[in-house]
């Protein structure tokens, strides 16, 4: 399991002087505490929202996601052992969320995704926008649990050993859903002459 | 390596809004303000529920009885068994397919599927050999949850002989004489309890009190030296925080004052005991991740420190010592998950030289295990292209890897020091 180094997870670097006042807040808010959870909550809320997001492709879904979250979380709280794990049990708690709200969501209307066309992030291929679509469409074909290990991985930058505890799954199983992800992104963007698939080879 | 899908997901995905509306938050919490908390127990239960399988929710009084149940029945069975000979010792390989108990010939034939009985539904999500290779563990998660899981130790055969209740993430290390195993185990505290070979707690090593473990999976983060004198775990004075200046504490099985092995403002992870005495640590550098990969240094129980200069800062993965002749295997990650997923597979020599023994080809690599004559190695490995990870060998001075059995999440091989 090798480590590397992602964007949104170089951004946590430094945060374990951290460390010891959020435990200190998790012990709170498992004692009742409203405004020591409010206070764990409030700094990691936009982190929870850009994951669901990007797990469901869906700003109201994602809105619900993380709400239902943060009450599972208050809920549940005593049963964290591990107070320095809060932000991983955290994210747990958010990818179940996420598949009751795929579940859902297939019986109402999804909000299509308005990507920025001015990102920083210049993409290799032909015609941005059409590859951003392309990357879009292939993201959708792939099930929650399969887009979700990559979220864990590709965004937060997660081990496959902590993806495999958030997601409750063996490491084998995520390296399997990462390639097999992968390789179902690649088919669909892509076909044999280079044309994009319609409805290209789901990973379910 | 492979193309350049990874990279673009990355990209794409650090695309996309990152901040939500405030006032979604301030109605989430005005909804925890208007609930109440679960006790710990409650909601340890009312946790368990589906993630992968399409299993129902289990209500929390039903879940609480389905608990009781399960507990009770598993602690009649541990103690209704009658401590007999130890069984015969197995040469088969056992690992885990689809989160069940899969046992096969060592050549990877006439693989059988193995039934690991469990009060709740469960993955099983890895399984180690004792090393006299007559006693198998096999840790087993329920679906979706860490907080309930149990660790099942099984005859050569494959019967159940007993099972012991705690939570999902459990590490866990067999004794070198086989007769005990050590676990991390929860039940509201993070305490490394001793079990028999029946499952049985028979002694309490240490408490969370001074001490937080570090959890870097659920093997090679406990491990048992081979003299049984300790026990090895990284981890760190508390408060701090283990995942980034986690150092090795050694505990005493007897329940004796614990030592501290290193010192490092780095953090320390996966753990190998050598045959002599020796300990592989891989261990990040100073900057601590994820600013830099891990490498990896040899520790002596005097703590004496050599690192291993081939292996420096090279995103380390999986350490295993050969059974005698002190040659260290180690799966090295070459390229990151930005660039596409490559792991090389090499031998660090006594002279601390590394060799490559497969240099290209495998997207992933781990599990590394060395075969009891010290001539072959056995990983976990998925190939570059389509394919699922599966059970390989190849010889430990080259050659041409053999697949034994697909479709493997985890496994345990040959013989270990």
């Amino acid at each position: 399991v090798g480590d590397v180094i992602l964007p949104e997870r170089a951004r946590w670097a430094g945060r374990t002087a951290e460390a010891s006042v959020s435990e200190e807040l998790v012990g709170q808010a498992q004692r009742g505490d409203h405004e020591a959870f409010e206070a764990l909550v409030r700094p990691v809320y936009h982190r929870l929202y850009a994951v669901a997001y990007r797990v469901l492709r869906d700003g109201y879904g994602a809105e619900d996601a993380v709400q239902d979250a943060v009450v599972l979380a208050w809920r549940n709280l005593r049963s964290l052992r591990d107070p320095g794990r809060f932000e991983p049990w955290l994210h747990r708690l958010l990818v179940n969320a996420c598949y009751d709200q795929l579940r859902r969501a297939r019986r109402r209307p999804t909000e299509v995704a308005l990507v920025s066309t001015d990102s920083a992030w210049e993409p290799t291929g032909p015609g941005t926008v059409e590859h951003r679509d392309e990357l879009e469409r292939a993201f959708r074909s792939l099930s929650v649990e399969h887009r979700a290990v990559l979220v864990l991985t590709f965004y937060l930058g997660y081990s496959a050993a902590e993806v495999a505890s958030i997601v409750g799954i063996p490491v084998g199983t995520v390296y399997s859903r990462i390639h097999n992800a992968t390789a179902a992104v690649r088919r669909a963007r892509v076909g044999p002459n280079g044309v994009l698939v319609p409805g290209a080879e789901q990973v379910r | 390596m492979t193309d350049s899908i990874d990279r673009e997901l990355v990209g794409w995905l650090s695309e996309g809004p990152d901040r939500g509306r405030v006032e979604v938050l301030d109605e989430a919490l005005a909804r925890v303000r208007r609930s109440r908390q679960r006790p710990g127990w409650l909601a340890a239960v009312t946790m368990v529920r589906p993630v992968d399988r399409p299993v129902a929710w289990v209500s929390p009084a039903v879940g609480r009885a389905i608990l009781v149940a399960g507990l009770a029945v598993a602690l009649a069975a541990a103690l209704a068994l009658v401590a007999g000979t130890p069984p015969p010792e197995s040469h088969r390989l056992a690992f885990t397919r689809s989160g069940q108990l899969w046992m096969a010939n060592a050549d990877g034939s006439s693989a059988t599927r193995v039934d690991v009985a469990t009060p709740l539904p469960g993955e099983v999500v890895d399984v180690r050999w004792s090393p006299q290779r007559r006693y198998l563990a096999a840790l087993v998660h329920a679906i979706g949850t860490e907080n309930a899981g149990w660790l099942v130790i099984l005859a050569a055969d494959g019967r159940v002989i007993g099972a012991h209740a705690g939570d999902g993430g459990m590490p866990f290390s067999w004794s070198p004489d086989g007769s005990r195993i050590a676990v991390r185990d929860s039940n509201g505290l993070d305490v490394v309890q001793i079990l028999d070979t029946h499952a049985n707690v028979t002694g309490t090593v240490t408490s969370p009190s001074w001490v937080a473990l570090g959890y870097n999976g659920w093997t090679g983060s406990l491990s048992w030296s081979p003299d049984g004198r300790w026990i090895a775990v990284p981890g760190c004075l508390q408060p701090c925080n283990p995942k980034a200046d986690a150092d090795v504490y050694l505990l005493d099985p007897t329940g004796g004052a614990a030592r501290r092995l290193t010192s490092t403002a780095a953090g320390d992870g996966w753990l190998a005991w050598s045959s002599d005495g020796r300990l592989a640590v891989s261990r990040t550098c100073a900057a601590g991740l994820p600013a830099c990969p891990r490498g990896a240094v040899i520790v002596t129980v005097d703590s004496h420190e050599q690192p291993i200069a081939d292996l420096a800062n090279r995103g380390i993965g999986w350490l295993s010592w050969s059974p005698r002749s002190g040659r260290l295997a180690a799966a090295v990650t070459v390229t990151g998950l930005t660039e596409g997923l490559a792991t090389r597979l090499e031998v660090v020599e006594p002279n601390g030289s590394a060799r490559t023994v497969i240099g290209d080809g495998f997207d992933r690599i781990d599990l590394v295990e060395w075969s009891a004559d010290g001539t072959d190695l056995l990983f976990l490995g998925a190939t570059t292209g389509p394919s699922s990870s599966g059970i390989w060998s190849v010889p430990a001075n080259g050659g041409r890897p053999t697949l034994l059995v697909n479709d493997v999440e985890s496994f345990d091989g040959d013989a270990r020091p």
